[in-house]
C-alpha cells in the first residue's frame, strides 16, 4: 500500500515556523473526531490549541501521530475559554444550547457538515479552511483529492465491468445512492449493490435481501469496534458470515472515513487496490 | 416432593388447545412473513419446491428468530406469573420491577469488560447473575412490607440503577460507539439473531421453566398467607429459592440474547384470568404460551410496519403493555388502600 497522504507535512512545518502566518491565525480547537480530521488536516500547527479525547487513536484518526502533539479536551466550556480558543471545530449533530453558550464566550462554533459528494466534499473542505484563515490549504488539499480521483478514474476506464461492491455496517447498516458511501465506491470502480437495489440514503440492509443478492466484493466498515455485542448481531449471522467467507473481503479501517471529507479520496484508493474483477468479466 | 411438574387442570385444556393452535399459527406467520415482500404462499410453494434461497432465508433467517422470539416470550410470560404468585403482587413483571435492567447490566459487564470473550458461558452467566440479585432484593423487600405499592417503587428504584450503572459501564468501555448500544439492552430486538443464540440461551430458560413450573401448588397455598402456607407444609425457603432462581435463570438467558423486553410478563397472565382466575398454578403454564404467543405477534408486527429502521420490539410491547399496566395500577388502587 502507498502512504499517500503526507506530501504536505514539509509545507505545513514551513507555514508552522513562518512566524507571519502564526501571527493571525484564530487559535483552534476541535470536538469531535471527524471534528479533529478536519482540524489537523487544514490547521497551521501553530493554531491548533486542542483535539479531542479520539484524536490520537490511529485506529479512528489519519492524524493520530499528529495529534499526540496537542492537548486533548472533552469539550467542555471551561476548558475551552481556558485554553482561550477562537474557533471551536465540531459536527453539526451539537446541541444547540452547547453552540449558543460557547458563542456567548466569544467562541466561533463552526458545525462541520456531511457532505455526500465530491463538489460538496470540495466546498465544505474550502469553507473549513476558510474558517481556520488557511484558504491556500483548503485549496491543496481539494486539488490533491481532484488528482487522486482523477487517478481513480483513470483506473475505473481501464478495469472494465465494475464489480458489484455491498458495503457494511456491523449492525446491517448499509448506504444507498445519495451517500458518501456511494461516491467512494464509485470512485473506487465497484458497483454500490444497496443503489443498485433503489436503495436512497442510509439505511439498512436485511439479511433476507442479502440471500438474494450476489455480490462481487463486501466492503466493511467500523466492524472492529463492536467485539461480539448485540449491535453486532448482523455481523455474527451464519448467513452473513457465508457470504464473507464467499467473496473476497475488503475491511476499510475506520480513520479512512470516520466522516466526510478530502481524505474519502484515500478511502476510495484503498478499496480500488483491492478490488476484485467483476464475476460478469471473468 | 410436592414439585412435580404441573398437570394441566381439565378445565383449562380447551384454553390450552386454543394458545397452542394460536402458537402454531403464529410461528408459521413468523416463517413465511419476513422482511421482503414475498407472498407467504408462494413462499410455501418454493420452499417446498426446494428453491436454496428461501431455504436460506426460511430456516437459517426467520426460523431461528421464531423459535428465540417463542423462547422468550415463554420465559417472560412465565416469570412473570410465578413472580405475581410469590410476590403476592399483581404487578410484578420483571420488566418493570427491574430484574430485566438488571440482567442487561450483567451482560454489558460481561460483554464490555472481557469475561464474554473468554467464555461463551459468561454472557448468559452474567446476565442471570444480575437478574438474581435483583430478585433477590426485591423478594426480600416483599417479605418486610408486603405493601405492593411500595415493591413496585424499588422496582422503579432498581430499574433505575441497573439502567444508570449500565450507561456508566458503556461509558466507560474502550469503544466510542457503545453507548449506541443502550438503546437495544433497553428495548430489545430479535433481528439477526441465529441458531447460537437460542443454543446459548435455551438451556438456561429450560431448568428455569422446570423450577418455576414446579411452583404451582406451593404457590397457590401462598395466596392463603405464609402462616397458612407454611400450615400447609409448603417450605416457604425453597419455594423462594425455586421462583428467584427460575427468574433469575429465565430473564437473564432471555435478556443476555435480546435486550430487555418489557410487559410480556405483565399482560399474559392478566390476559388469562378470565379463563383461570387468581390460582398461580393455573395461570403458570398458559401464561408460559400466551407470553410466547404475545412476543411472536410482536416481532411479526415490528417486521410488517413498513418503518425505515426496524422497530424494536420494546416499543411494541410497551405500547401494549402501558396501557395495561395502568389499569391495573388504578384497579389494585381500588382494592387495597
Amino acid at each position: 500500500m502507498i502512504d499517500c497522504g503526507r506530501w504536505w507535512r514539509p509545507l505545513a512545518l514551513v507555514l508552522g515556523l513562518s512566524p507571519l502566518a502564526a501571527l493571525a491565525l484564530p487559535r483552534a480547537a476541535s470536538l469531535t473526531p471527524c471534528a479533529d480530521q478536519y482540524l489537523l488536516g487544514l490547521a497551521d500547527p501553530s493554531q491548533i490549541v486542542a483535539v479531542s479525547n479520539y484524536a490520537t487513536d490511529p485506529g479512528q484518526s489519519l492524524f493520530a501521530a499528529e495529534a499526540r502533539r496537542y492537548p486533548s479536551t472533552r469539550g467542555g466550556g471551561e476548558e475551552l475559554v481556558a485554553l482561550r480558543v477562537e474557533v471551536v471545530l465540531t459536527d453539526r449533530w451539537m446541541p444547540l444550547p452547547v453552540t449558543e453558550r460557547l458563542e456567548r464566550f466569544g467562541i466561533r462554533v463552526v458545525q462541520i457538515p456531511l457532505p455526500e459528494t465530491w463538489d460538496d466534499i470540495a466546498a465544505t473542505t474550502r469553507a473549513i479552511a476558510a474558517e481556520l484563515e488557511r484558504p491556500e490549504q483548503g485549496a491543496a488539499r481539494v486539488a490533491d483529492m481532484r488528482a487522486r480521483l482523477v487517478r481513480l478514474a483513470a483506473r475505473r476506464e481501464a478495469a472494465g465491468q465494475a464489480p458489484l461492491a455491498a458495503y457494511f455496517l456491523p449492525d446491517g447498516g448499509s448506504a444507498g445512492s445519495g451517500t458518501f458511501i456511494d461516491a467512494v465506491l464509485r470512485a473506487a470502480g465497484a458497483r454500490n449493490l444497496a443503489a443498485t437495489l433503489g436503495r436512497n440514503g442510509w439505511g439498512t440492509f436485511n439479511l433476507e435481501q442479502l440471500t438474494l443478492a450476489a455480490p462481487d466484493v463486501v466492503v466493511t466498515g467500523f466492524f472492529d469496534q463492536g467485539g461480539d455485542t448485540l449491535r453486532m448481531a448482523f455481523a455474527r449471522h451464519p448467513v452473513f458470515q457465508r457470504l464473507l467467507a464467499g467473496v473476497p473481503t475488503i475491511a476499510v479501517p475506520d480513520r479512512y472515513w470516520i466522516c466526510s471529507g478530502w481524505f474519502l479520496a484515500e478511502a476510495a484508493e484503498y478499496i480500488a487496490e483491492r478490488l476484485p474483477a467483476a464475476a460478469g468479466g471473468l | 416432593m410436592s414439585a412435580a411438574l404441573q398437570v394441566v387442570a381439565p378445565q383449562d385444556r380447551r384454553l390450552m388447545l386454543g394458545l397452542t393452535a394460536l402458537l402454531i399459527g403464529l410461528a408459521a406467520a413468523g416463517l413465511l412473513v419476513g422482511q421482503l415482500s414475498l407472498n407467504p404462499w408462494r413462499t410455501l410453494a418454493e420452499l417446498l419446491g426446494g428453491d436454496p434461497r428461501l431455504a436460506v432465508i426460511v430456516w437459517e433467517i426467520r426460523l431461528p428468530r421464531v423459535v428465540l422470539g417463542l423462547l422468550v416470550g415463554a420465559s417472560l410470560g412465565l416469570s412473570g406469573a410465578a413472580l405475581q404468585g410469590l410476590l403476592r403482587n399483581p404487578l410484578a413483571e420483571p420488566g418493570i420491577l427491574g430484574v430485566s435492567a438488571s440482567a442487561g447490566l450483567g451482560a454489558v459487564l460481561a460483554l464490555y469488560f472481557g469475561l464474554a470473550q473468554a467464555t461463551l458461558w459468561a454472557l448468559p452467566g452474567c446476565a442471570l447473575l444480575g437478574a438474581f440479585a435483583a430478585t433477590l432484593f426485591l423478594a426480600l423487600l416483599a417479605m418486610r412490607d408486603a405493601s405492593p405499592m411500595s415493591l413496585i417503587l424499588a422496582g422503579v428504584a432498581v430499574s433505575s440503577l441497573a439502567i444508570a450503572l449500565t450507561s456508566l459501564a458503556l461509558n466507560l468501555a474502550p469503544n466510542p460507539l457503545a453507548l449506541s448500544e443502550m438503546v437495544l439492552w433497553l428495548l430489545g430486538s430479535l433481528r439477526d439473531r441465529g441458531l447460537s443464540d437460542v443454543a446459548l440461551a435455551a438451556p438456561f430458560m429450560a431448568v428455569g421453566w422446570a423450577l418455576l413450573l414446579s411452583a404451582g401448588r406451593e404457590l397457590d397455598a401462598l395466596t392463603l398467607g405464609e402462616d397458612a402456607a407454611r400450615s400447609l407444609g409448603v417450605g416457604l425457603g425453597w419455594l423462594r429459592a425455586r421462583v428467584i432462581g427460575g427468574t433469575a435463570l429465565t430473564v437473564g438467558a432471555a435478556t443476555a440474547v435480546t435486550g430487555s423486553v418489557g410487559f410480556v410478563g405483565l399482560i399474559a397472565p392478566h390476559l388469562l384470568r378470565p379463563w383461570v382466575g387468581y390460582q398461580p398454578s393455573r395461570v403458570l403454564w398458559p401464561s408460559a404460551l400466551a407470553g410466547a404467543a404475545l412476543l411472536a405477534a410482536a416481532d411479526l408486527a415490528v417486521r410488517l410496519i413498513p418503518t425505515h429502521q426496524e422497530l424494536m420490539l420494546g416499543v411494541v410491547t410497551a405500547l401494549l403493555g402501558v396501557p395495561f399496566f395502568v389499569h391495573l395500577l388504578l384497579r389494585v388502587r381500588r382494592t387495597l388502600p
